[in-house]
């Protein structure tokens, strides 16, 4: 199969053993597998573990946009990026999750610069509620800053 | 978020403004201790200064009201860090200053974008902090040299405090003094000011 194949192609099976033919331009946009390539341990297949095949697409075309258009102008990569990264909250804690994973610092910066501007204006409530998951009566029964207060000890 | 590891919120967390960061403080225990981390803090004093110049603390000033409804002010002294070519471990100020000010205790305290922004026009600033209110900094005013400080302070204090400050309430001030610092060296954004030395009256 590997010969079938051009020498600059790549094939990532994600963890749920689907497979993506990517160029090796855009693949080793991911730090992890350019160590990989480098190295050559790796053969022509990839494993990517812990990237479901779902959230690989993604990565793959945030790689590919990132790469067709680092001639293009800075503005249309930008307005790119911030559509991309508008997505539900478990999407983009996957995404942050792989692109921390296989090191893919653009994707990294960009899902977490989103992240910073949505729980930016949010009050604490909103955060332990909407962004850590507590439970409305976790935060009825422990009082966080008073437990922080009574903590300390001054002298 | 909540699954999120730790090197990841912090990188978040690193791109938010101090004001929200103070916010956040009280999200929960590991963002309180991260967020009071010296090691964050120094993060994101990296983070920002591309944008806002480092800002170092030249002095500090604590100031007590004589009448009844007492009034504790803290006063710092801030300069740009790049006026003064320091970098961030060693920190020396050039020799044309002031006495006063060479050798006054300085220290990086952070990189409050207001504070960087009104100060990069002159090249010391003044932000003044009053304890009773808790509220932010007061008062922020950029000068062009230190004699303009030391007279805006004068000022800004006989507006205040037409009396003066009293030397002998010190003494009782001082307890509450050293509760407010262990505050503020816990929230990090300070570090132990409570040493005779660097606490001056001036007027």
């Amino acid at each position: 199969m590997s010969s079938s194949l051009e020498k600059n192609m790549l094939i990532l099976r994600s963890s749920d053993g689907e497979e993506f033919i990517v160029p090796e331009v855009v693949a080793v946009m991911s730090k992890a597998i350019k160590n990989m390539v480098e190295d050559e341990c790796a053969s022509n297949t990839i494993p990517v573990p812990n990237v479901d095949a779902n959230i690989l697409a993604m990565v793959i075309e945030f790689c590919k946009k990132h790469d067709e258009s680092e001639a293009e102008a800075a503005s249309d990569l930008k307005t790119f990026d911030s559509e991309f990264v508008n997505r539900g909250q478990e999407a983009l804690y996957d995404l942050i999750t792989a692109a921390n994973f296989r090191d893919v610092k653009e994707l990294l910066d960009a899902l977490c610069q989103n992240v910073a501007e949505m729980i930016k204006g949010k009050s604490v409530h909103h955060i332990r509620i909407q962004f850590l998951g507590y439970q409305l009566f976790e935060i009825l029964t422990s009082n966080f800053i008073w437990n922080i207060w009574c903590d300390r000890d001054f002298d | 978020m909540a699954n999120l590891s730790e090197e990841i919120i912090i990188e978040i967390l690193s791109r938010l403004t101090i004001t929200t960061l103070c916010r956040f403080r009280s999200v929960s225990k590991p963002w309180f201790s991260l967020i009071s981390n010296p090691h964050f803090i120094k993060a994101h004093l990296n983070r920002n200064t591309i944008e806002h110049d480092r800002l170092i603390l030249l002095s500090r000033f604590l100031f007590r009201s004589r009448n009844e409804n007492e009034s504790l002010v803290f006063v710092f002294v801030v300069g740009v860090a790049s006026e003064f070519e320091v970098g961030f471990d060693e920190m020396t100020i050039g020799e044309e200053t002031e006495p006063w000010l060479r050798n006054a205790p300085r220290e990086v305290i952070g990189s409050l974008e207001s504070m960087s922004r009104m100060i990069s026009s002159g090249r010391f600033g003044i932000a003044i902090w009053e304890a009773s209110t808790d509220g932010g900094c007061d008062a922020l005013n950029a000068f062009e040299n230190n004699n303009d400080v030391t007279k805006a302070l004068h000022q800004y204090f006989q507006g205040k405090f037409p009396e003066g400050p009293s030397k002998h309430r010190w003494k009782h001030a001082k307890p509450r003094i050293k509760r407010i610092c262990q505050r503020q060296r816990d929230i990090g954004w300070m570090s132990e000011p409570s040493s005779s030395k660097s606490d001056r009256f001036i007027l």
